[in-house]
């Protein structure tokens, strides 16, 4: 997240840009200017969706659908009575009698289309991936279906006509600034964050507090009405449309300026929808036939189309996040150019000391079968605060699932987790983490493409009760000091080494405040001095901070002078418990590890 | 039959194993041991080309199959029965057999491939068409073991065969794996059951850490305690 | 009524058909690959112009048909050797977006190739006859529809059952790595599938064809588009939800065609897919849902 200060620099360079390319081509006038108007309204429907599908990552096909609703409304409530009379003779009362000005009726068509994005939300936020994008086109067709169909509102598929002409260069302009500053705001806003976060890794982002099924219903909502807002200024731009405006053929123009730009970012929207239009004004003057050094080329129908589906082609081939990357160009050129330090202030290490008191964790019997086979058998842990419990066992012994249902995140079997007098087991994942259980994993998963920061502050934000964003920023930076990540807070999670990457997932889950800690692995691909260091920083986590920590590691070494306690798992069943010392020298332990009929001889 | 030197196997940013060199005989059996993590699945998993080999050099029947692709190296005749079994659960038992024949040039010698592995495992010949899935962790075992024998392997490798069984299946599957040994199939395992690999094995070799720390023949290896310092990290 | 009823359940068998056999062939990619075939109207469209074609060639019917699906099965191997397989292990939304970008292409190219506007086919006389079974008439392509489909079916369940190279697909569309350690060709098992999906665009084409004689350069984008929904509605990757999903769809919009007041039925096809979305609602993973969801690894 940048500081206010870079955000409102960020946000003033595109709206003078703007503002100056809109100054140049009222001057140049006519054809330029309509170009200029078209390709404004364009870019804030390209940044509204942006706003959907580059944060949660689903693609959308059903924007249109918006552009259209609010494009239909404004014209009708915008429509001169008299005209209304004789092109709609049987609307309904309430419209037909209704007449505003343009800025009124613009607020209540967008409003009109916000209001069925939240119902359609509803529906389409509980879809993932591919189905929700899936969904979407259901959507735009469902749309087109009704707006055909409402033929005496919008005079079904024949043309609209008498739209007052209301959008000129600096209308679309002010609604272009509008978007792009709302897109450039919602994506470094807090939902935006967690969005981001869902999108890289839903697991770990589930895991690290991060519910986002409001979040996704929000950017939905948003991005519809800034789609909502393109679509009106079209209609008052063009005076009259048809509903094939808001189809396919458009779509495919939108998408492709989304995409070929990068759909994660407001730059990307920009260079998309710069880069389309540039092309398309390129090869229409191509398409009609030309003279070109002498050879009359042939006159080619949908060369414009072509040639877009070939740049779409060839960026997902080559840079599959787009032009423009999945970086902002403030982001990009700020930090590098101003040296400033995100981490300002004074760190104080006090607020990652656990907000909740807890009582001790206890897991009873708890059973795990998948489809047949029982991975875990009736297991019994328990966990205080201030102890270091070890969980260690051969390959498959069922530790990771252990720690998965004592997590949440996989369901049990059967028997229970209690914190304290609670039961905790069934409760969703994400409430976990405010009950003061925090986790990684074993095999690493950060939100990748965030920097070690926003890694970081995501779950900072989510945490629960729900506190002021400076107390997450706070810990955030404290948790980040607390593994000694500061100076690399601002690179990408995925250009770490492995065990920077291993302590990113370790500070991500102590800006949560918890009370317990569990580590699947967390020494795995480290090396001897990057484990030492390690140990050291979880030996402080229990003496500073009375954390509980439950580690499942195969580096015996580790686990045998780091834990205060250790629980062996064999086959899904627990064979030892006690001190390092006790459980080293147990023989059902030698035997787990090395096999039944080990040193009879010896131990005889 | 199987020469390795300086294999290196990198996940991203991780060397799981850093410079191996081993090689195996015709008829050997032949054991890789060590505690988890110390990089024994990556190296047979490297062998057929399903982990990404960083560098080394790998020798089979005196060429280099370093650079080929899985579905090749398993017509040449190395082929591995995977970590977690990883049968084909949607399908049934015979589909799987089947599949474990896909790449064999020879379709006449299909039927004698299924009796030799019936013989093997009657149970499989039991629950012919039952759903892979439906199995037992032991039958399932004995599937993959089955599936991989299909193609008729000069060298079949073995990941943790007697993950997740219960005792008395897991002698069962190492009396089978003597069994195939002495029908002349030239076998390297991964296993975490050091006793029992080292009572039937011909030679063993111990990594920790991503590289082989001991080698030598079972009695060598039994009587020394280096296997039990890899795997306890005592000592 | 109980007439209207039973020709109006002939027809939505016989259209439910054709959806479930496009849904089957977006449904096999989608298992193997993960990805959605945006293109798949364009294959129906292909074979399409390989009808009309062969029919100005003077080819009799009986063998320009099975040419008709020969081109779209080539077609389909074509693109995903030229175009899918360079984004072969990227994200979901990459492959929809390249395939959708094929897909206008490719439409494009048959505007400025063939005809921007719809051309007629050359169907033979009998398949607009009927034949009448007691009081009610039963046209000779919905009747061929039907056999079809249930032909095509059958054929589809014995070649992925009892064909060598059909337990190859499903295998690999449970564990890919592991179907390779079997000796599978990744190439040759992607290529197959898109070959069968193909083949499945071909028959649905050329039983649309039949019904409608003409052809345009976007024929395959509706029943594709409602191919789509039919998938998602029975479950995004598994071939039997497909199936379901398939006939669900072709029975919700010939009942609404049927049963809807006539003030409504514009609305038609907004009705119908609001039922479907409804039905998602309900079951967000659809009727019948892939094995392989859920049981993610952590």
């Amino acid at each position: 997240m940048l500081p206010r200060r870079f955000l409102t620099f960020s946000l003033l360079v595109p709206t003078l840009l703007v503002f100056a390319t809109a100054a140049l081509a009222s001057t140049a006038g006519g054809g330029v200017e309509r170009m200029m108007i078209v390709f404004f309204i364009s870019l804030t429907a390209v940044a509204g969706m942006g706003l959907y599908s580059g944060n949660s990552g689903i693609l959308s096909f059903g924007h249109l659908s918006f552009m259209g609703l609010a494009a239909y409304a404004s014209a009708v409530l915008t429509l001169p009575l008299q005209m209304k009379k004789l092109t709609l003779p049987n609307l309904p009362a309430f419209l037909a009698d209704a007449h505003f000005d343009f800025l009124p009726a613009m607020i209540l068509a967008v409003l009109f289309a916000m209001a069925v994005a939240l119902l359609t939300g509803l529906i389409i936020s509980r879809l993932e991936g591919s189905a929700a994008t899936i969904a979407t086109l259901a959507l735009l067709i469902i749309v087109h279906g009704v707006i055909i169909g409402a033929r005496d509102i919008t005079r079904g598929s024949q043309s609209f006509f008498g739209v007052p002409r209301e959008t000129g260069i600096w209308v679309a302009a002010t609604v272009c600034i509008i978007a792009l500053v709302v897109t450039r705001l919602f994506r470094d806003s807090v939902p935006g964050l967690r969005l981001r976060a869902s999108r890289e890794d839903p697991i770990a982002a589930g895991a690290s507090g991060i519910g986002i099924k409001r979040e996704r219903l929000l950017a939905w909502v948003l991005s519809a009405g800034l789609v909502a807002l393109a679509g009106v200024a079209l209609g008052h731009f063009l005076g009259a449309f048809s509903p094939k405006k808001f189809y396919f053929v458009d779509t495919f123009a939108l998408l492709a300026m989304l995409i070929v730009g990068g759909m994660t970012t407001m730059t990307g929207a920009v260079v998309g929808a710069v880069t389309i239009t540039v092309v398309t004004e390129v090869l229409r003057r191509l398409e009609g036939g030309v003279q070109l050094l002498g050879i009359q080329l042939p006159e080619v129908f949908g060369l414009t189309q072509i040639g877009i589906g070939l740049i779409i082609l060839l960026v997902m081939f080559k840079q599959r996040e787009g032009l423009a990357g999945i970086d902002e160009w403030d982001e990009r050129i700020l930090p590098r150019l101003l040296k400033f330090n995100s981490n300002a202030g004074q760190i104080n290490t006090s607020v990652l000391e656990p907000t909740r008191s807890a009582g001790t964790l206890k897991a009873d019997s708890l059973t795990k079968r998948f489809s047949g086979l029982v991975a875990v058998d009736q297991v019994s842990v328990s966990l205080r605060p201030g102890e270091i419990l070890g969980l260690i066992g051969p390959n498959g012994s069922g530790k990771t699932t252990l720690l998965n249902m004592i997590s949440g995140v996989l369901p049990v079997s059967s028997g229970g987790v209690r914190l304290g007098e609670k039961i905790i087991s069934g409760l969703p994942v994400h409430r976990f983490s405010g009950l003061g259980i925090a986790r990684t994993f074993q095999n690493i998963r950060l939100f990748e493409r965030l920097s070690v920061r926003q890694n970081v502050l995501a779950a900072a934000l989510s945490n629960w009760p729900r506190e002021p964003v400076s107390q997450a920023q706070a810990r955030a930076t404290a948790a980040l000091d607390w593994m000694e990540l500061t100076d690399k807070a601002q690179l990408k999670a995925d250009t770490l080494s492995y065990g920077d990457q291993r302590r990113v997932e370790i500070a991500r889950a102590l800006a949560l405040g918890p009370n317990y800690l569990f580590l699947d692995e967390p020494a795995a691909g480290m090396n001897r001095e990057e484990t030492d260091a390690l140990m050291q920083i979880l030996r402080r986590l229990r003496d500073e901070l009375g954390l509980g920590i439950l580690i499942v590691d195969h580096d015996l070494p580790l686990i045998v002078s780091l834990c205060d306690r250790v629980t062996v798992l064999n086959e899904g069943q627990l064979i030892a418990e006690g001190t390092p010392e006790e459980v080293q020298s147990d023989p059902a332990v030698i035997t787990a590890y090395l096999g039944r009929k080990h040193r009879e001889e010896n131990v005889a | 039959m199987l020469k390795v030197s300086g294999l290196k196997v990198a996940y991203g940013a991780v060397e799981a194993v850093r410079g191996v060199d081993l090689d195996v005989e015709q008829g050997e059996l032949v054991a890789l041991l060590g505690a988890n993590g110390a990089g024994k699945s990556s190296t047979l998993n490297a062998l057929v080309g399903l982990s990404p080999l960083k560098a080394g050099r790998i020798e089979f029947l005196s060429e280099d199959i370093a650079k080929l692709p899985t579905e090749v190296l398993v017509r040449r005749g190395i082929t591995l029965s995977p970590e977690g079994r990883r049968i084909f659960a949607s399908l049934s038992v015979a589909e799987n057999l089947r599949l474990g024949a896909y790449g064999r040039a020879e379709r006449d010698q299909l039927d004698e491939a299924y009796d030799q592995v019936f013989a093997l495992f009657p149970i499989l010949k039991e629950r012919e068409t039952q759903l892979a899935g439906t199995l037992s962790g032991g039958q399932q075992q004995m599937l993959a073991i089955g599936r991989a024998l299909m193609i008729g392997p000069k060298l079949l490798l073995l990941d943790e065969p007697s993950l997740g069984l219960a005792p008395q299946i897991v002698e069962t599957i190492f009396e089978l794996i003597s069994a195939l040994r002495d029908r002349g199939i030239t076998i390297l395992m991964v296993e975490q059951n050091v006793a029992m690999s080292l009572d039937i094995v011909d030679r063993g070799y111990v990594m920790a850490g991503g590289e082989i720390v001991a080698a030598g023949s079972a009695q060598e290896l039994k009587a020394s305690n280096v296997v039990e310092n890899a795997y306890l990290g005592t000592g | 009524m109980l007439d209207l009823i039973l020709q109006q359940t002939i027809n939505a068998v016989a259209l439910g058909g054709t959806y479930a056999l496009l849904a089957l062939g977006l449904a096999i990619v989608f298992s193997i690959m993960g990805m959605i075939n945006f293109a798949h109207g364009e294959l129906m469209t292909i074979s399409g112009y390989t009808l009309m074609y062969c029919g100005l060639a003077g080819v009799p019917f009986v063998i320009s048909a099975p040419l008709a699906i020969l081109a779209a099965a080539g077609a389909a191997v074509m693109m995903e050797r030229v175009a899918f397989r360079p984004v072969r292990n990227a994200s979901a939304a990459t492959m929809l977006v390249t395939s959708f970008a094929v897909a206008a292409i490719l439409q494009i190219l048959f505007q400025n190739l063939i005809a921007k506007r719809s051309k007629p086919v050359m169907i033979p006389d009998v398949l607009s006859e009927s034949i009448a079974f007691g009081d009610f008439l039963i046209g000779i392509n919905k009747l061929l529809a039907i056999a079809t489909t249930i032909a095509m079916l059958l054929f589809l369940n014995w070649f992925l059952k009892r064909t060598d190279v059909g337990i190859a697909m499903r295998a690999a569309a449970e564990d890919f790595p592991i179907a390779q350690l079997m000796g599978v060709q990744a190439n040759a098992v992607i290529a197959g599938a898109f070959a069968l999906s193909g083949m499945l665009a071909g028959v649905a084409a050329v039983l649309w064809v039949s019904q409608r004689a003409s052809v345009d350069p976007l024929m395959g984008f509706v029943p594709v588009l409602k191919a789509f929904i039919a998938a998602i509605l029975g479950g995004l990757g598994s071939l039997t939800g497909a199936v379901a999903g398939g006939f669900m769809l072709g029975f919700i919009e010939i009942y609404l065609t049927a049963f809807l007041p006539e003030h409504l039925l514009e609305f038609k096809e907004p009705i119908g897919l609001g039922i479907v979305v409804l039905m998602l609602l309900w079951r967000p993973n659809g009727l019948i849902p892939a094995a392989a969801i859920g049981s993610q690894k952590v």
